[in-house]
């Protein structure tokens, strides 16, 4: 499998403060990881690393075989790599939902018909078709944020980095992004990088990385990261809540697997157990 | 304060409403421009006549039209008297010193309907035009000033954000003046003076976080292959159509008939 992004020894400082640390990292195309870390632990600045806002200290990262401390490779970087933040509000630029999504595909200079057709498309994949013409101050931040996704998708990434993109939203509108972003990395096969502090976003991803002091503490697969509780515990991180409660049904007697990470198993793995009771 | 709409554009399908902005916006600069040119009564009559018919055109009802010019009555008034009481000529009527002159009535009806003309034409530009439709026909009838240097597109870019912020910061400023108040800042009682101290609080947490919030939007713009103005293409590309000839070939028309309407021995 091709590797899109790889980091290359990366160290970062601000000053004399490293921020992250000899960090090895290598994303697969088409792969949906996770990144967790308690605040400060340097998962922001890994982010902003990978499509060169923030250049290496030392080493390198390459997106797609391009080098980001190139300068004249950004647009390309960015282009390949796009990224969507935490608050929406401040990354949208236009008035109208349309215009904010054409906004990449502009700076671009494609044609007014290409740009068209990028902008249907990205609108229809976040499932806002309804509110193309709408302020986007008038619409609700779960669905601000997909029009900021659908502003990144219209530049046609191939991996698109989110920096904690439902810390803002209610339950409501954090279960649509991520169902937006789960059917994007499904679906169209774009790589996902997903920093967040949600354990139950988290263990949707194909990997969990886990930065502890700007360096890779852990790098596996959700089933393998949460059926740890204690180091997790010990990175001063949790498990998902449906994993907490499994834990306590099996200290109560319940005959249950220890790394049950989506509900769903859980639901049937206690439905199995009362058929065969009855 | 959510709900606020920017100018006074009014939604709607008319015929001028689908114009290009650029010429409805070119359209009623020459308006007013002719308005200054004609100088019989039968001329200001018929400009009077022709903005009213455009304003039946787009449906807009004549409570928004007079709404729009109340604020002038004043003017209207007080220059009418100055011209009707000041202007030399035939005597109609006199009043201890004072004389009402029949010029000093024809110049002061001609005036009166100059400022409404005027008033009501540039009011229906902002009825029929969205602010955004300004700033790109702005950007776009500027653009040859950006061969001298002028960053047009950057301009016009600057104003699109602010356009685009000023409901979010008036959502803030109403969030942080509940907070403020919560914590028993008072601010709607004392002189004037202790009221302007009072929006202090207000107005650093204000900046600070505008200044927050343009470092983020600059991030996202640049993750967003922003480079400047130049190279940009547009989605929604300003265009000349036949509706646009159209309607520049009734204006005029309708302009050099009234100039010779004008020269009517009357």
């Amino acid at each position: 499998m091709n590797n899109l992004i790889r980091f290359d020894n990366v160290t970062f400082s601000y000053g004399s403060r490293n921020v992250l640390e000899n960090i090895d990292l290598e994303v697969r195309e088409g792969e949906f990881l996770a990144v967790l870390g308690y605040n400060g632990s340097g998962k922001s600045t890994l982010a902003k690393l990978i499509n060169g806002i923030l250049v290496p200290t030392s080493g390198k990262v390459y997106v797609d075989g391009m080098d980001t401390s190139d300068e004249n490779m950004l647009a390309e970087i960015r282009k390949t790599a796009g990224m969507v933040f935490q608050n929406p509000d401040n990354q949208i630029v236009a008035t109208i939902v349309e215009e904010d999504i054409a906004f990449a595909p502009e700076n671009l200079g494609l044609d007014p018909a290409e740009i068209r057709v990028r902008v249907d498309d990205a609108i229809k994949a976040v499932g806002l078709e309804k509110h193309i013409k709408d302020a986007p101050h008038k619409l609700s931040g779960g669905q601000k944020q997909r029009v900021a996704i659908a502003g990144v998708l219209a530049m046609q990434p191939r991996c698109i980095i989110l920096d904690e993109p439902t810390a803002m939203l209610d339950p409501k509108g954090r279960s649509l992004v991520m169902g937006v972003i789960e059917r994007l990395n499904r679906e169209k096969g774009i790589t996902i990088i997903l920093i967040t502090h949600f354990m139950e976003e988290a263990a949707l991803a194909d990997r969990i990385m886990i930065l502890s002091d700007g360096r890779v503490a852990v790098n596996d697969t959700p089933k393998k990261v949460f059926s740890d509780r204690d180091r997790m515990i010990s990175l001063g991180l949790e498990v998902p809540p449906v994993t907490e409660l499994t834990l306590n049904l099996i200290r109560n007697g319940l005959p249950l697997e220890k790394d049950t990470i989506h509900p769903e198993e859980l639901i049937d793995s206690l439905l199995k157990m009362k058929e065969e009771e009855a | 304060m959510r709900d606020i709409t920017l100018g006074q554009y009014i939604n709607g399908d008319s015929v001028i409403h689908r114009l290009d902005p650029r010429v409805r916006l070119i359209l009623t600069l020459a308006y007013i421009i002719v308005l200054f040119m004609f100088n019989t009564l039968l001329q200001m009559v018929l400009a009077l006549i022709f903005i009213l018919l455009a304003y039946a055109l787009v449906k807009i009802p004549a409570k928004m039209l007079l709404k729009s010019l109340k604020p002038i009555i004043p003017i209207i008034l007080f220059t009418s008297v100055l011209n009707m009481f000041f202007i030399k000529g035939d005597v109609i009527f006199s009043f201890w010193k004072i004389s009402v002159t029949k010029q000093g009535l024809y110049y002061a009806a001609m005036m009166s309907l100059r400022v409404i003309c005027l008033i009501a034409s540039s009011s229906l530009l902002t009825y029929t035009s969205t602010p955004i439709q300004l700033t790109s026909a702005l950007e776009s009838l500027f653009s040859p000033l950006s061969r001298i240097g002028l960053p047009v597109n950057d301009l016009a870019m600057m104003m699109t954000i602010a356009l685009r912020f000023i409901p979010t910061l008036l959502e803030e400023t109403d969030k942080i003046m509940a907070a403020q108040k919560s914590r028993g800042a008072n601010l709607d009682t004392g002189n004037f003076i202790q009221r302007a101290k009072a929006l202090t609080p207000i107005l650093i947490p204000l900046f600070v976080s505008a200044f927050r919030r343009a470092d983020e939007l600059a991030l996202a713009m640049e993750c967003r292959c922003y480079n400047g103005g130049e190279g940009r293409t547009r989605l929604n590309a300003l265009r000349i159509r036949g509706l646009d000839w159209i309607a520049a070939a009734v204006f005029t028309a309708c302009c050099v008939m009234v100039f010779l309407a004008g020269r009517l021995p009357l």
